[in-house]
Formats: C-alpha cells, structure tokens, sequence
C-alpha cells in the first residue's frame, strides 16, 4: 500500500513537469484539424488528450494570445450562434513551420523502431 | 503599439492619473493651510502607492501577456503622468501661492528622469537577448 502511494506520488510529480508546456502542442493539434473557436479548441484538447491534459480557460485564453502576438496564430471573425461573432483561430504559415519543424524535432522520434519496441 | 497598452497597463494609466491629481490636491490643500506634515506625508504616500499599483498591475500585466519590458512602460508612463497632471495643475491655477512651477522640476524628479533614459537602454539591450517579438522568451511556450 505504501509503495503504491509512492508510485502515485511519483507518477503525478513527473505528469506535472511533463505536461508543462503539452498545452502548446494540443493547441497546434487542434488548430492542424481546422480553424476552431476558443471552446472548439478546449473541447478538441480535452477529448483528443482523453482528459489527460486540462485545458482551462484562463491558460487557453493567455496561450492564444501570446501566439497570436507573436505571429504564429491569426484568427477571423465568423458569426456566432445568436450572439457576437465568434474568433476562429487558425495556424499562419510561421505557426504551419514552427510545428512542422518541432514535430520533427521531438515527436517523430517516438515512431522510430527501436522506440516503438520500448513503448 | 497597440499590441502593448493591456487591460491591466490601461488600469495602471487610469490609477497613475487619479493618485497624482490627488497627490497635487494634497499637497497644494496642506501647503495653503499651513499642515507641514501632511506636506511631506502626501508625496511620500503618492510614491509608495504607485509602487504598489505599478507591482501588482504589472504582475497582473504580466499574467495577461508576457511582454519584456523591465517594467520600463510602467517606469516611463509614471512620469509623464506625473509631470503632466503637475503642469496641468499649475496651469489651471489650482496651486498654492506658496507652490513654484520649478518645482515639479526638483533634483528628485531629474534624478527620475536620468534614470528612466537609463532604464531604456537595459531594455533596449536586454530585448533583443531576451524577447521574441517584444514576448518574454522563457514564457512563450
């Protein structure tokens, strides 16, 4: 029982410090499967992730606008369901790279084979 | 530009305003009836709480978007407000005749404003190491 304690509690200090900057790529995943507004985009992280990353609206909002400022997102305005018109965030050509190239820096190594036999 | 004035920077500029006109009341109101220690209190008061309103609006400006600045917007914004409500002030008339328009001027003030010149440059220099477009780099991602 006390080691299984110690398991948990080693599991959730490394889920911590790996999920650090996870919220980054999730937004990206989202965004490569089409312009979607900000709940889209909190929906799409929180099903494709099956819950294991949270995504809260504070981070999302802050995220959003942080990588728009920079030039990696753009976003167009689309009527909304009776209300205002809604942002549609979408990846600019920089933002398209940017993840092309860190993906192949540090995703792809995953699906070699000798990776893939550990997994 | 537009990219840099946040919420949290706008209610630092409408904070700024209010404490320097009601630091100039202070001091003109205590001078014209003769309260010595209210005279010295208000600027010290005035200083120390636009401290805190410049730490906790640029934590929270912070928080909003991590623009690299070194606080020099705030630093900057501080003292134009402070040296435009004064001038506004005497202008209007509403000093006391024991008050000069010099002394907005004082040794303080251009020691303040020696300083902020300086302040431009460790931004100027720390920028270009430390930001991509004008974002803190180490909280971008």
């Amino acid at each position: 029982m006390r080691e299984e304690n110690i398991l948990n509690d080693l599991l959730a200090a490394w889920e911590e410090t790996y999920k650090k900057g996870q919220l980054t790529l999730w937004i990206f995943f989202a965004l490569r499967d089409g312009p979607k507004y900000t709940d889209q985009i909190r929906r799409f992280v929180e099903e494709a992730s099956v819950d294991t990353i949270s995504c809260e609206e504070q981070s999302l909002y802050r995220a959003l606008r942080k990588f728009e400022h920079v030039g990696v997102l753009g976003h167009e305005l689309r009527p909304g369901n009776k209300g205002p018109d809604r942002k549609y965030y979408f990846l600019t050509d920089l933002g398209q790279e940017l993840y092309r190239r860190f993906t192949e820096r540090n995703i792809t190594v995953f699906y070699t084979e000798k990776i893939k036999n550990l997994l | 530009m537009k990219k840099y004035i946040t919420p949290p920077f706008l209610g630092f500029i409408a904070t700024a305003i209010l404490l320097t006109v009601a630091a100039r009341f202070c001091i003109s109101a205590s001078l014209n009836h003769y309260a010595m220690k209210a005279v010295i209190i208000s600027p010290l008061a005035y200083a120390m709480l636009m401290f805190a309103a410049g730490w906790w609006l640029g934590s929270k400006d912070a928080k909003y978007l991590p623009i690299y600045d070194t606080g020099f917007r705030f630093n900057l914004t501080t003292c134009i407000v402070y040296l435009a409500i004064s001038y506004l002030w005497f202008g209007l008339g509403f000093n006391s005749p024991m008050e000069k328009v010099s002394d907005i001027q004082n040794i303080l003030v251009i020691i303040w404003e020696i300083a902020i010149v300086i302040h431009f440059f460790i931004f100027l220099n720390l920028r270009h190491r430390r930001s991509i477009k004008g974002l803190d780099k180490k909280d971008l991602f």
